[in-house]
């Protein structure tokens, strides 16, 4: 029976990667052309298009719930949906980390890697849900500066790529810098799943011996304001980075 | 004009004080992404700084191709020459 069990979720598994890269097409390619035809406001356009992966996030994480792949808990989550103009800032085990993450807040920005832009099936939605492209740092604060004066809420996850399991994580410092420049505080987000999977190191098909478990917590607000007036931006850059790393280690209760 | 020593003694200097690289890492070879955990911004920062300090206009393209301390001094060396 366990082992019955281990086989549907390695099948179901392939299912939600399929599933996840047909809805990408098919929202890229049919939804967003016609709310492009129907919604001439620009920025009208790019909230609609965010609320549809939003919604779409949501939709794949239920898929994978009611597939027996995973369980959600969530902590203290209702006090995001007012959540505005943030930088939210969370650990990164796995794969669908950002999934959970935008299935649940409302409002969400990201800053991904440029490589993005030019993956096939990712470009069409990265662009058209205004998502920001972390290629030159110049535009990169002018384009956080602004989400965030929409009221939008950009999510970063410091370590840059996803965690090595076990580790102290390492972060980098281009939350820090988003924060301080565009003086914003954070809003963090610790992610445990259990046991382990969707890592940096494993291949999509290497499901866990059970069911996961996802847990996100939001915690409360950190105040960043103390850094805006420094004098020395990079050193308060650093000195940001440093205190949201150990905080993050000692909730997470990895000795960093 | 300033030597290459003048100049490695005040990037050093800047290195230290404004970016937290401990001083016995910094080397005329060691490389500034890798080595010296500089970032993309870093870089934009320092490109700031050091025009600052030498008055030199200095654009940030002509920074692009720089992967050591010694690129940095050489580049700074080239512009200060060259007023």
């Amino acid at each position: 029976m366990q082992k019955l069990n281990y086989l549907w979720r390695i099948v179901a598994t392939g299912i939600c990667f399929f599933t996840f890269g047909l809805g990408a097409l098919f929202i890229s390619s049919l939804i967003f052309p016609l709310q492009a035809l129907f919604i001439k406001n620009k920025s009208k356009r790019k909230q609609k298009a965010r609320f549809t992966i939003h919604k779409s996030f949501a939709f794949f994480i239920h898929l994978m719930q009611c597939l027996g792949i995973l369980t959600v808990n969530k902590h203290n989550f209702s006090q995001l949906q007012a959540l505005r103009g943030k930088v939210v800032i969370a650990n990164h085990p796995s794969l669908i980390d950002v999934v959970a993450i935008i299935a649940y807040l409302p409002n969400a920005n990201c800053v991904v890697k440029s490589a993005l832009f030019k993956n096939p099936f990712l470009r069409g939605v990265v662009k058209r849900v205004g998502y920001i492209d972390n290629d030159s740092s110049e535009q990169l604060f002018i384009d956080c500066a602004n989400s965030l004066s929409e009221g939008s809420n950009i999510v970063v996850f410091p370590e840059g790529t996803r965690s090595k399991s076990g580790q102290p994580l390492k972060f980098k410092r281009g939350a820090a810098n988003i924060a301080i420049r565009c003086q914003t505080n954070y809003q963090p987000i610790t992610i445990s799943v259990v046991p382990t999977t969707l890592t940096k190191q494993e291949s999509w098909y290497d499901v866990p011996h059970k069911k996961f478990v996802i847990t996100l917590t939001a915690l409360a607000e950190i105040d960043n304001s103390k850094y805006f007036n420094h004098e020395n931006i990079s050193l308060a850059v650093r000195a940001l980075t440093r205190e949201t790393e150990q905080y993050f280690c000692k909730e997470l209760k990895l000795n960093g | 004009m300033q030597t290459k020593e003048e100049l490695l003694t005040m990037l050093t200097e800047l290195l230290v004080n404004e970016f937290e690289i401990p001083a016995e890492d910094i080397t005329l070879g060691a490389s500034l992404y890798e080595e010296l955990d500089l970032d993309s911004i870093d870089a934009v920062d320092l490109v700031v700084r050091l025009r600052e300090i030498t008055g030199k206009k200095i654009a940030p393209e002509s920074f692009k191709e720089v992967r050591t301390v010694e690129d940095i001094v050489n580049a700074l060396l080239q512009l200060t020459s060259a007023a």
